[in-house]
């Protein structure tokens, strides 16, 4: 009999932090450095509508959004025009693959000298880290649409408006999901860990200030914060291209 | 080639006429020809190769812990396949979580020494390593286990001449993203808590508003970190050039998709969405 997957990840999530509960309450793991997984979700649970964690929460959700739709805006538009104009794609392409290879995190620094601790810089940073990818695949994808439909578009004398709409896009829909779907990644990296190291507003602020009041379970209920916040988008984009590619 | 350098300049040369002419104040954006003259400076001090063999050393060895640990855990989940099943997801959402998050746990238990650093290399090299890895030995033809093992090849013999050829393109791509961002973890964490290395450095010019040095030096790590995965892609496609050339006699292709960078072939497209720096 096969069992379904979703039941043994259950199992696996279950025993990992019933083991670990264990350890915690009898101390063999030590209680200064781990909190046990009841109280760091319970903290979690309790936060969120105490507004601890809930007004942070709120605060990474907005940036992560204005990231995601400014990576969208402006890296599909560059990636068109990558794919429009050949020679502006040899020229460039191979500077934005560098990029993309390249740790962009590391210039958070930058976006704090020109707007300060602020929530933009963190939209700035996040977003500059999500354009590589957005930009990649946008041209790919395009790239990779067959001559014929292009030909059919032709044909049938369509404006360049009703032809990315009717053909372009959703040609192109698929691939395009995929480099959103890794700039959303990127997106969660650049906020969390520039609001941590930059301790500007949000969860990751939260968990900084909370390790250092040595407030251990506050900094695992703001983790497992994360983690589900992170969990449920990646989810939402993953069934949105599932629906994209149906 | 030629078009590359055109674009080159083209960005030089706008980023120098912008800082000359006071688009942006020059403690936002200073000129390209003063970053140049800083890194060429800093190239000459040895404070600077200092700074780079402390934030080597973490980073060598935090990717062979993580490297060590995740391809343990894939011959392991090759060995027990339920728990491959019931792990995929949660590695999965795991690898694409900030891994600075963990940076506070690694603090409490290694110090805020160099270990705490090795260690973000580790937990950030283990994800890609391991995920890919076992994707690698999990999708092992069948026949060609049931071929060798009818010919009287025992497990040795499987691994040596089954597992390891059929599965080294991916696992040393999945090595090639651990080390990316195994860089990316050792770095951001010395940009946090640290007395030494680039990205202590880094900040330092930041905190004393050195900022044509800290360009300078984000630009050195930029082009270390770059021409890195360029060799060591160069280097993997020299080591599986018998697979590739197997591949595309039978009309597949295992190679990059142009301008994806990181990971190599379609089963590590998930994991190039999914792994984070």
């Amino acid at each position: 009999m096969r069992v379904p997957r979703f039941f043994l990840t259950s199992v696996l999530i279950v025993a990992l932090l019933a083991i670990v509960e264990v350890g915690v309450r009898a101390r063999v793991i030590n209680p200064l450095f781990v909190a046990p997984p009841s109280d760091a979700i319970g903290g979690a649970v309790s936060g969120l509508f105490d507004g601890t964690l809930g007004g942070p929460l709120v605060v990474t959700l907005y940036e992560t959004g204005v990231c995601l739709v400014l990576a969208t805006v402006l890296g599909v538009g560059a990636g068109y025009l990558l794919w429009r104009y050949g020679g502006l794609g040899r020229a460039f392409e191979p500077w934005v693959a560098g990029l993309f290879a390249a740790p962009l995190i590391l210039l958070y620094p930058i976006p704090l000298v020109i707007f300060g601790r602020t929530s933009t810089a963190v939209i700035a940073q996040a977003t500059v880290m999500a354009l590589p990818p957005v930009i990649l695949y946008t041209r790919q994808s395009l790239a990779a649409i067959p001559p014929q439909f292009l030909k059919v578009a032709a044909v049938f004398r369509l404006t360049q408006g009703q032809a990315m709409r009717h053909v372009l896009g959703p040609a192109a829909a698929p691939t395009l999901f995929t480099g959103l779907r890794l700039g959303l990644t990127y997106i969660l990296v650049g906020v969390i860990s520039v609001e941590y190291l930059a301790e500007i507003d949000g969860l990751g602020k939260t968990i900084s200030f909370d390790y250092l009041a040595f407030d251990m379970p506050g900094v695992y209920s703001a983790v497992v914060l994360v983690i589900a916040g992170a969990a449920v988008l990646l989810a939402a984009i993953g069934r949105l291209q599932a629906v994209v590619r149906r | 080639m030629r078009a590359r350098l055109i674009a080159l300049i083209i960005v030089a040369g706008g980023w120098e006429i912008a800082a000359r002419a006071d688009w942006l104040s020059a403690t936002v954006l200073p000129p390209f020809s003063s970053v140049l003259v800083s890194l060429v400076r800093q190239l000459g001090q040895h404070n600077t190769w200092y700074q780079a063999y402390v934030s080597a050393w973490a980073i060598v060895v935090g990717f062979a812990i993580g490297t060590a640990a995740g391809l343990l855990f894939a011959a392991t989940t090759t060995v027990i396949r339920a728990l491959w099943t019931a792990s995929e997801p949660v590695l999965y959402y795991l690898s694409s979580l900030p891994k600075i998050i963990f940076f506070p746990v690694l603090l409490l238990y290694l110090s805020t020494g160099i270990f705490s650093k090795v260690g973000m290399g580790a937990v950030s090299a283990f994800f890609p390593v391991a995920i890919t890895a076992a994707q690698a030995l999990h999708e092992v033809p069948q026949v060609q286990l049931r071929a060798a093992r009818s010919l009287g090849a025992g497990r040795r013999k499987l691994l040596t001449h089954v597992y390891l050829p059929a599965a080294a393109g991916p696992v040393l791509s999945g090595l090639r993203l651990g080390l990316a961002v195994a860089v990316t973890g050792v770095l951001l964490a010395e940009t946090s808590v640290a007395s030494a290395g680039l990205g202590w450095q880094a900040m330092q010019d930041y905190d004393n508003l050195r900022i044509t040095d800290m360009y300078a030096l984000l630009l050195f790590v930029f082009f270390a970190a770059t021409a890195i995965n360029a060799g060591v892609g160069r280097l993997i496609r020299y080591l599986t050039r018998y697979n590739q050339a197997t591949a595309t006699r039978l009309g597949g292709d295992d190679r990059l998709q142009p301008g994806a960078p990181l990971g190599g072939g379609e089963r590590l497209r998930g994991v190039r969405e999914r792994s984070t720096r």
